[in-house]
């Protein structure tokens, strides 16, 4: 079978799964197609508004543009290589079609060929959802010829082949010293790593940006960031597809040429390497897909739970030790909760260090705690319900009431965020001036917050459960996804209402008692509410039907 | 042990399971059986509270699974078709959940562990994870996990699939040595050998109809015919000439 029939089957399966299926994902997979194409157009329209700013400002703006063009290559680039290395595996090594591609009189290098392209598909559409818009932005601003947009296509697809090529090459090296199930993970914490290091980047220079008051500054502090750290930004292959395109914009189409032949150059070398690599470690690096996950050593087994541990009937105990080691034991379920504990820790050091409140307003604090606690634990729960995915009937089938089961996976978003939130606010305290009362107040309605959230999140689970999932991402449905935006949102306005009322006094916040009264009332209306939450998932899971 | 009373499900317009009334005696190793689709599967798990019937009661040691839910599923130990585990557990990691849910107490717990793990040729791989095993450990650790809390009535949904012919006979011999004790086995397969060489009693369920209930001798006897099998006797309850058909088609 030749390798174009080979993109056609696959093509022809993606499409299947976005025209074929029960009528409600259909129309989910619809809107979510719309939304993706406007936010691609408002992402253009803000671009061009920039961009014509910026080409109104003469030889600074001028500057700022082709800066902001590489920054976007760089992103592309590197959202590219990120997504990349996190796919790669489990395309080129653990998608479910690949022993029957492989058994099939099909040679190894078209398998490989049509996995290369699945590959660039997937895991250059977030960054060229982002990068995309912004560079076809500037070429309007700018009011280029045909020949830009022309251009813009298939500078874009040549230059998407290197970070793919690395990424996959990484993966295949890998792969030669790592059991497949297991380059995924190690993969996924290397991806991860590089994420954090972005955003970390991004906060650094965000203050910068925005403590700047005019165009020059601006593009001397952008000229000044692409610099830092040896101008490695400058230097990356980035630097080829920006210039080629500024060029083409500002009519130089003669600077366009050398980058051109230095981006095909390092594109076909990148692909040939990537090939050769194919040739030699794929077929082997797939026949190394053994089981993965041998325990170096027995799990320590204690006799005797912990003294706190004790308190809890074993039961309960059980889900609770057990969801969490699911959690924790899963690289990909386990790489955002620690991902957003990484960055709740790194947060209060990054803002305006030593001042009043962190350069936040009072009321805020508190917002910005409780909010986190009530969308982190709704979410974080959601998830803890589903997690079982088909071995869940294990739970419907044990003798303990539903209510006692659920308030087990419930307690896990509670433990988890409270732990968070709580560490964040003291983040706050040791790097601000805060007084303790805020703190205390804070620390207490993010608790309630917590507990609500996770109790509000069994029942979503319940609900919007995908039990079958196999990634993380599809653990809940469409809908439950689109549900849990809403949640979140309706919390954020009710809590951000509620305490803009409170703190719009200043006098209550500045007397403690008060406001304890009114904690006290919020906190009792969350438990209510929880309870009565827990209750009617106690009851949905009562009449659950497990036909699976 | 087990009694059920016109048990029917419906999806719908399909009627899953029909009418069905059978009982099991305490110490009895019941074979049920029936071709792909017959509802056994569905029959089984409205037996253990999975799914509701649409009219019909089930009673588990006198308890009714609809009123008495908890006190019906403590005496129950659930072995399904396919061993869906928590494949991030290791092995004994899973069964020790699984006690603990059905409140086995530590000390009683770790040494039926061990037992269940020597019985059943585990006890190398017990601290792996699960997803590294084979179908076949997987499924020994959904018996050991059926078994951990030493029910009075274990349920079998087709156990010997996926089992290479070691670990099938080590499960016939558990089984047998169960109903010794004391327990009750209901179990569904399609072999038929199986049910055929352990089996007191068995149900024989077609289109979720019970069509036939009996001793492997009473069935045959029933058949009116001499020297037929078990074989024989159930391809004609369910359907047996368009087997044939199929198979004539085949050799031909």
């Amino acid at each position: 079978m030749s390798l174009a029939k080979l993109v056609a089957y696959r093509l022809k399966i993606a499409l299947a799964s976005l025209t074929r299926g029960r009528a409600s994902r259909r129309i989910g997979r619809t809107v979510g197609i719309a939304m993706i194409l406007v936010l691609a157009v408002f992402l253009t329209m803000g671009a061009y508004a920039v961009f014509t700013i910026l080409a109104r400002m003469g030889e600074a703006g001028a500057v700022t543009s082709s800066v902001i063009v590489l920054l976007t290559f760089n992103i592309i680039l590197i959202l590219a290589l990120v997504f990349d290395i996190l796919t790669t595996t489990g395309i080129f090594f653990l998608s479910s079609d690949l022993s029957l591609l492989m058994a099939a009189p099909v040679p190894v290098a078209r398998v490989f060929g049509v996995k290369y392209l699945e590959a660039m598909a997937s895991a250059s559409f977030v960054s060229l959802l982002i990068g995309f818009p912004v560079v076809l932005g500037y070429g309007i601003a700018l009011h280029a010829s045909a020949v830009f947009f022309i251009a813009l296509v298939v500078v874009t697809g040549v230059f998407i082949t290197i970070p793919i090529s690395v990424g996959t090459i990484c993966g295949m090296v890998v792969s030669r010293f790592v059991p497949a199930a297991r380059v995924r993970e190690v993969l996924a914490v290397l991806s991860g790593m590089i994420g954090l290091g972005i955003w970390i980047a991004v906060q650094v220079f965000k203050p910068a940006m925005a403590r700047t008051s005019d165009v020059e500054s601006l593009s001397v502090r952008l000229q000044a960031f692409v610099r830092g750290g040896g101008g490695l930004l400058a230097k990356l292959p980035s630097r080829y597809p920006a210039e080629i395109l500024t060029s083409l914009a500002t009519g130089k189409s003669a600077a366009a040429v050398r980058p051109s032949i230095y981006l095909i150059a390092l594109a076909g070398i990148m692909l040939a390497a990537s090939l050769a690599a194919a040739q030699r470690m794929y077929l082997t690096g797939w026949t190394r897909i053994v089981p993965a996950g041998k325990r170096s050593k027995p799990a320590r087994r204690r006799e005797r739970p912990a003294l706190g541990w004790q308190l809890v009937p074993s039961a309960e105990r059980s889900i609770l030790r057990t969801t969490t080691q699911l959690f924790l034991r899963d690289p990909q379920q386990m790489m955002p909760v620690a991902t957003l504990t990484i960055m709740m820790a790194i947060l209060p050091f990054l803002m305006g260090r030593g001042s009043q409140f962190g350069g936040l307003r009072p009321g805020m604090i508190i917002f910005a705690a409780t909010a986190l606690a009530f969308v982190g634990s709704l979410n974080l729960a959601m998830n803890a319900v589903v997690i079982d995915g088909r071995a869940f009937w294990w739970l419907l089938a044990a003798p303990r009431s539903s209510l006692r089961k659920l308030a087990a996976k419930s307690q896990v978003a509670v433990n988890f965020f409270v732990i968070l939130t709580w560490a964040l606010l003291a983040g706050f305290c040791a790097a601000h001036v805060i007084p303790w009362h805020l703190a205390l107040k804070a620390a207490w309605l993010s608790a309630f917050s917590t507990v609500l959230g996770a109790a509000i999140g069994v029942p979503l689970g319940l609900t919007f459960a995908d039990w079958e999932w196999e990634l993380p991402k599809r653990m809940v449905k469409m809908a439950g996804r689109f549900v849990l935006i809403l949640a979140g949102g309706a919390y954020i306005v009710g809590a951000g209402a509620l305490l803009g009322v409170f703190s719009a006094t200043k006098e209550r916040v500045a007397n403690p008692e008060i406001g304890w009264l009114h904690l006290l009332a919020l906190g009792a209306g969350a438990a209510i509410l929880a309870a009565a939450a827990l209750l009617i998932s106690a009851r949905k899971m009562d009449k659950m039907e497990w036909t699976l | 042990m087990l009694a059920l009373t016109k048990l029917t499900k419906r999806y719908g317009s399909f009627l899953a399971v029909d009418d069905l009334s059978l009982e099991v005696r305490a110490g009895e190793l019941f074979g049920f059986l029936g071709p792909n689709g017959a509802g056994k599967t569905t029959t089984i798990k409205m037996m253990c509270g999975l799914l509701r019937p649409t009219s019909g009661t089930v009673k588990i040691a006198g308890h009714d699974i609809q009123k008495e839910p908890l006190a019906a599923k403590a005496v129950i130990g659930l072995v399904p078709d396919s061993p869906v585990l928590y494949k991030k557990l290791t092995g004994r990691e899973f069964v020790r959940f699984v006690g603990e849910l059905y409140r086995v107490d530590r000390k009683t717990m770790a040494k039926r562990i061990d037992d269940l793990l020597k019985l059943l040729d585990m006890t190398g791989s017990a601290d792996d994870i699960i997803e590294t095993y084979s179908h076949g450990m997987k499924q020994k650790t959904s018996l050991m996990a059926a078994l951990i809390h030493d029910p009075k009535l274990v349920v079998l949904d087709e156990p010997t699939v996926g089992l290479d012919p070691r670990s099938a006979k080590i499960v016939k011999d558990v089984l047998k040595a169960l109903c010794t004790m004391g327990k009750t086995v209901f179990m569904s397969t399609h072999i038929l050998e199986i049910a055929e060489r352990v089996c007191d009693r068995v149900g024989i369920i077609n289109k979720g109809k019970l069509v036939a209930i009996g001793t492997i001798a009473e069935l045959k006897s029933k058949s009116g015919e001499g020297g037929v099998s078990l074989e024989d006797v159930f391809l004609e309850l369910t359907g047996g000439p368009e087997e044939e058909e199929v198979i004539k088609f085949l050799s031909s």
